[in-house]
């Protein structure tokens, strides 16, 4: 019924407005063997996205882009919601501009992305990511939102709001232990936030320039896309229970970048406040400040070097009680967080001749050593005909937050034509 | 045998031209062509074929918007329209005289608009042979000009004009350690052009096929630049060429640079 929705919705315009309307997209065949032994097959398929543009008249526009997906073979098919085994479609965005003198507003499913900084952003949270899904494509690894985005233009400043009515969390492979310590644990039904007009989420974010220096400052209320864990002793049933749950939090950002020469300088920040205030529930997320800074050089015309710090120092920490509340409720202390976490984070773009284009993205853990790294070639066989060919690599220690995902890593290679 | 005096004037003037022509320096005939009639504002299409060495070629198709700010700066706002698969990237340089260009880069696939460093003037305009320092306006003061003596390109007088950088800056920035220039004299237009690297090697040819009036205002329709060291060649056609259509300030902008409509 809700296929039929969209085809509907995507299809009426079409229909009304034909002589303005472009109609371009592309065609693509897909492989993704995983990694590890036994290197089960994660996808294997054929999609075909439908992007349909129409202007409707100076001051409106619609955009639409379908997936129409084959998977022949799927691995995880519980991990991949909409993106379903066998044929399914999949509404990428579909929303409608309205254009005005010294205002802009997008209405409809679409993508907003915040920040200045590469790959890492910690002010970018209005799109959920889908960790499933992580490609040489940004709309296969980011989630779409229904939103209303309204763009200000007030001279040297861009104001931008952003509503967001429902709540997407993020896609993750999460396999939870079914014991801890030899001791069962229980999953109980995760609670997402009810659909109602006090759980919509806002955005609100200024864009200026002073002095070759271009800023943002922005202010988001919504929720973390992370779940939250809690997980609770039942003496009586003699099990752990785990309950896992979202919680609203506030990220007050900012970021900036500037170029001289062949240099950009970028940063960006943002402080999360998060409902642990005062950092006296271990459940739930203490108040953080999160960090990147870093810069772009490009030695030659076809060479990118991007190299970023990145720092997470949790607020409102105690250590000792951190502890002592773990040891009262009978919790591993493998759970605690740290307090400063520091990451490395690298982009290599190198473009060999007219035909090929290099690209290496990669992200280290100092505490753990744990890195991800995310290699693509894409070879232009002709003008409109691409070959991509990468894989996700994820490693380190079975408990660093890259090597836990190390089961996840995998190749790929896609044929795509693009019409 | 009498001439009326009118025809008489006519005839001294032309030979006051001519030989005022033949005493230009290269510094004044390179400043007649950089200050000829121009345009304020400009929207056009480019197709931009790059071949390599193998004969492999990527035509690319472009909607060009250009606008002068004043005598030294303009922006200028690029929009991919094929291949299909880069159909949409938009591209916004505004040109600083005095500092470094702003220049912004709209991926429709990551949605964002990206500020982007340069890779300076002597940087591959749309990864293609031509720098941005060949596709913009010379700085009549960035060089010296030596004259050599007049040769015929294409049937046309020409002015042939040494050109070396007026400090070792200039060289760095734009590549180049000598440039030659043929310039047509009846409409002070370059129509060849060789580019010696700072070692003093040749290292690209540019010659112009196709040169065109359009509103007064007369355009290289059509530029290769060959690559003679990597054996690389790049041509640009242009078409659909409309000047000063009074295109508002604010479409050179971020605003506009992800609208693509």
């Amino acid at each position: 019924m809700k296929k039929t929705f969209w085809l509907f919705f995507w299809l009426v315009p079409f229909c009304l407005f034909a002589q303005q309307a472009e109609m371009d997209g592309y065609v693509k065949f897909f492989v993704h063997p995983n990694l590890n032994a036994p290197y089960p097959m994660d996808h294997l398929g054929t999609r075909l996205q439908l992007r349909l543009s129409s202007s409707l008249g100076e001051r409106a526009a619609f955009y639409s882009a379908l997936d129409f997906n084959y998977e022949a073979m799927q691995a995880n098919p519980a991990f991949n919601g909409k993106r379903g085994q066998g044929l399914s479609v999949y509404p990428v965005e579909t929303y409608i501009d309205l254009f005005f003198k010294y205002l802009d507003v997008r209405l409809g499913q679409q993508f907003i992305f915040w920040g200045k900084t590469d790959w890492i952003n910690p002010t970018d949270n209005i799109n959920p990511w889908d960790y499933v899904n992580i490609s040489a494509e940004v709309e296969d690894y980011r989630l779409p939102v229904t939103a209303a985005k309204m763009n200000f233009y007030l001279g040297p400043v861009t104001l931008q709001s952003v509503w967001v009515p429902r709540f997407t969390a993020n896609r993750i492979p999460l396999k939870l232990p079914d014991s801890m310590g030899g001791i069962p644990v229980k999953t109980l039904p995760t609670q997402l936030p009810e659909n109602r007009l006090s759980n919509s989420e806002l955005g609100l974010k200024a864009d200026f320039s002073i002095y070759n220096i271009d800023y943002a400052l922005s202010y988001y209320n919504g929720y973390d896309k992370n779940p939250t864990v809690r997980i609770r002793f039942d003496p009586q049933a003699h099990r752990f229970l785990r309950m896992i749950g979202y919680e609203r939090y506030q990220v007050f950002g900012a970021a900036f970048v500037t170029t001289f020469d062949r240099w950009a300088v970028k940063g960006e920040g943002a402080y999360f406040l998060t409902k642990d205030r005062s950092g006296k529930d271990i459940d739930l997320q203490n108040p953080y400040i999160k960090y990147v800074i870093g810069f772009d050089y490009l030695p030659t015309s076809n060479l990118t070097m991007n190299f970023q710090f990145i720092q997470t120092v949790l607020l409102k920490f105690d250590k000792n009680f951190e502890r002592l509340e773990r040891q009262r409720l009978g919790m591993p202390l493998s759970t605690m967080p740290d307090q400063y976490t520091q990451s490395l984070s690298g982009r290599l773009q190198y473009r060999l001749g007219d035909f090929t284009d290099l690209q290496l993205i990669s992200i280290y853990n100092f505490k753990d050593g744990d890195y991800f790294l995310l290699p693509i070639l894409n070879y232009s066989l002709t003008d409109g005909i691409n070959i991509y060919a990468g894989a996700t690599l994820f490693a380190g220690s079975r408990h660093s937050p890259f090597g836990r995902n190390k089961k996840y890593s995998r190749a790929f290679a896609e044929i795509k034509y693009s019409f | 045998m009498k001439l009326p005096i009118k025809r008489m004037l006519i005839i001294f003037f032309l030979l006051v031209g001519m030989a005022q022509a033949q005493h230009l320096t290269g510094r004044q005939i390179m400043a007649k062509a950089l200050n000829k009639t121009s345009w304020q504002d400009m929207v056009g299409q480019v197709k931009l074929i790059l071949t390599n060495e193998r004969g492999q070629q990527r035509i690319r198709k472009i909607k060009m918007f250009s606008r002068k700010r004043n005598a030294n700066e303009s922006d200028m706002l690029m929009r991919f329209v094929a291949p299909a698969d880069v159909k949409g990237i938009a591209f916004l340089i505004i040109e600083h005289q005095n500092s470094d260009d702003d220049r912004y880069l709209y991926l429709p696939a990551l949605r964002r608009v990206k500020r982007i460093a340069s890779s300076g003037k002597g940087g591959n305009f749309m990864s293609s042979d031509f720098t941005y320092y060949d596709i913009g306006k010379p700085k009549l003061n960035d060089w010296t000009y030596k004259r050599l003596a007049d040769e015929k390109i294409n049937g046309f007088d020409c002015y042939k004009i040494e050109c070396l950088p007026a400090s070792p800056q200039v060289a760095k920035d734009t590549g180049y350690g000598k440039i030659i220039r043929w310039i047509r004299k009846d409409i002070w237009v370059t129509v060849r052009s060789e580019y010696y690297d700072r070692a003093n090697r040749l290292w690209k040819i540019l010659t112009v096929p196709k040169i065109e009036n359009i509103s007064g205002v007369w355009f290289q329709t059509d530029m290769i630049m060959k690559d003679v060291q990597n054996k690389h060649r790049s041509e640009m056609i242009f078409s659909d060429i409309k000047v000063n259509q009074n295109i508002p300030a604010q479409f050179f902008s971020k605003r506009y640079l992800q609208r693509g409509r």
